[in-house]
């Protein structure tokens, strides 16, 4: 007999691929986003709405059977036409519940935690925004945060949140360069702080940073 | 004359209690090698099989992307049926008689239907991750098995008879499986396999639990332990936010041996 340790734990005995489901009709699925982006939310592998960013949605049902859900990422879109983030989709299972509800937070994306810059823009120039510059998950977008202005946290880019995040604002156009790491002993100083904000409850989930500001 | 008749008593009662004293302690002095202490924490492993008897009904499932409910399977339909447990158990004596009793292990249990005219036939099938935690204590002790001599006599034989109570709880439930069994119009079996995708169906189930065992000693550290026990459950298989009005349990009788080894 071949056991598989799952979850921590020895199992000595076979799943089957094939799903079961109770002999129920489901009557809805509720979907919070908590992310600061929408999501294209799927039921069965079709698209079935896009939920705007920290929104909550209901979907009717009524019906019996396997329901499998799922969401995805709408990055907003570059100077180049091309998505200025990643866009991830997560598998939120079969639904099991009557009434499900589910959460999508910003540590639910395949592949790891993932994060959004909170770029305040006090400089003169316009500032074009690279993602983990340098490390095996380099995201060079061409998101412009123009001068004088905030991100957009309705529509903000998503990136892999990993030991060596960082993030690089470049002035378009001018020679400043703004450099936020996580970890800035022993840079001389050249570097700014990158951390997750979870004190705000306001944001939480969102996987939001403290504020960056290029001045 | 009846002065004299319960001083004798006395004396003999004095004389009973200090000669079962003394037999008691009398190894404490010239055997340190081969003792093993009535207060000695034991770790065994144990394992045996486990008789599942369902109360309720199981619900209707469908089983696959585009299968037929199955209806309802009362629990008058159902079969006892066969699994096993493995693990560790602990015994933490607080004194002589008395102690705590830990089990950490694998449990994999059965439902068992058989089909009738109105659903065809189920097999449930589920493995938990278990913990249980009860007191122990002893109704027998045979202090001469904790010890033997410098010549190896002693130290064996039937150590103690227990009665075990406490709570065994479903930790996580690691793997499930259900076969479904029809007939068809000519009378061939089809059975069909499924599997429910995570935990979200299932709670975490909490039994009450009886046992009875003994330890028998092969050596002052060495102990066989034979044990039955039931499982009365206290809650139902299934969420209640997951099916409602659902009452689905699992009983189970386990019958098990142990070898462990007791400081």
């Amino acid at each position: 007999m071949a056991c598989v340790v799952s979850a921590g734990f020895v199992s000595c005995m076979e799943e089957s691929p094939n799903p079961v489901v109770f002999d129920q009709v489901l009557q809805s699925t509720t979907v919070r986003n908590r992310l600061l982006t929408p999501v294209i939310i799927f039921r069965n592998s079709a698209p079935i709405d896009t939920l705007p960013a920290r929104t909550d949605r209901s979907y009717a049902l009524g019906q019996k059977g396997v329901f499998r859900h799922a969401w995805r990422i709408l990055a907003p879109i570059g100077i180049d036409g091309k998505p200025a983030g990643i866009e991830p989709t997560g598998e939120l299972g079969i639904q099991y519940a009557i009434n499900a509800e589910y959460t999508i937070e910003n540590d639910d994306a395949p592949g790891g935690t993932i994060f959004t810059p909170r770029v305040a823009n006090l400089t003169g120039h316009d500032l074009n925004l690279t993602a983990n510059y340098q490390e095996d998950d380099e995201f060079r977008s061409t998101l412009v945060i123009a001068r004088n202005q905030n991100i957009q946290l309705t529509h903000s880019p998503y990136f892999y949140w990993n030991s060596s995040s960082n993030i690089v604002l470049d002035e378009i156009g001018g020679p400043g360069i703004y450099y936020f790491k996580r970890d800035t002993t022993g840079d001389g100083g050249r570097s700014r702080f990158l951390q997750i904000d979870d004190s705000t409850s306001s944001y939480n989930g969102a996987g939001l940073t403290m504020p960056l500001v290029a001045f | 004359m009846i002065k004299p008749a319960i001083s004798l008593f006395l004396s003999a009662l004095v004389f009973t209690a200090a000669d079962t004293y003394a037999q008691e302690h009398e190894p404490s002095a010239p055997l340190p090698d081969n003792e093993a202490s009535s207060m000695g924490v034991v770790i065994a492993a144990k394992g045996g099989a486990v008789l599942t008897m369902p109360r309720g009904t199981f619900p209707s499932i469908i089983v696959g992307e585009s299968g037929e409910g199955t209806g309802d399977f009362p629990g008058g339909d159902s079969r006892t049926a066969t699994g096993y447990r493995w693990g560790v158990a602990m015994l933490i004596p607080f004194n002589k008689s008395l102690g705590l009793s830990l089990d950490v292990g694998s449990m994999l249990h059965a439902a068992d239907y058989q089909a009738t005219a109105t659903h065809p036939a189920l097999l449930y099938r589920a493995q938990t991750a278990q913990l249980g935690v009860g007191l122990q204590g002893n109704i027998y002790t045979n202090p001469r098995t904790f010890w033997s001599s410098k010549s190896g006599v002693g130290g064996e034989g039937l150590r103690a008879i227990y009665l075990d109570g406490g709570v065994d709880i479903g930790l996580a439930t690691v793997a499930n499986r259900v076969e479904v069994t029809r007939t068809d119009s000519v009378g061939q079996q089809q059975t069909t396999t499924g599997s429910f995708e995570n935990n979200e169906p299932f709670r975490t189930p909490v039994a009450l639990r009886f046992s009875a065992g003994l330890r028998y000693a092969f050596s002052p550290h060495i102990e066989l332990q034979v044990e039955s026990g039931y499982s009365l459950a206290f809650n139902s298989v299934f969420s209640s936010t997951v099916l409602q009005n659902n009452n689905f349990t699992v009983d189970h009788l386990f019958v098990g041996l142990g070898l462990g080894y007791r400081w």
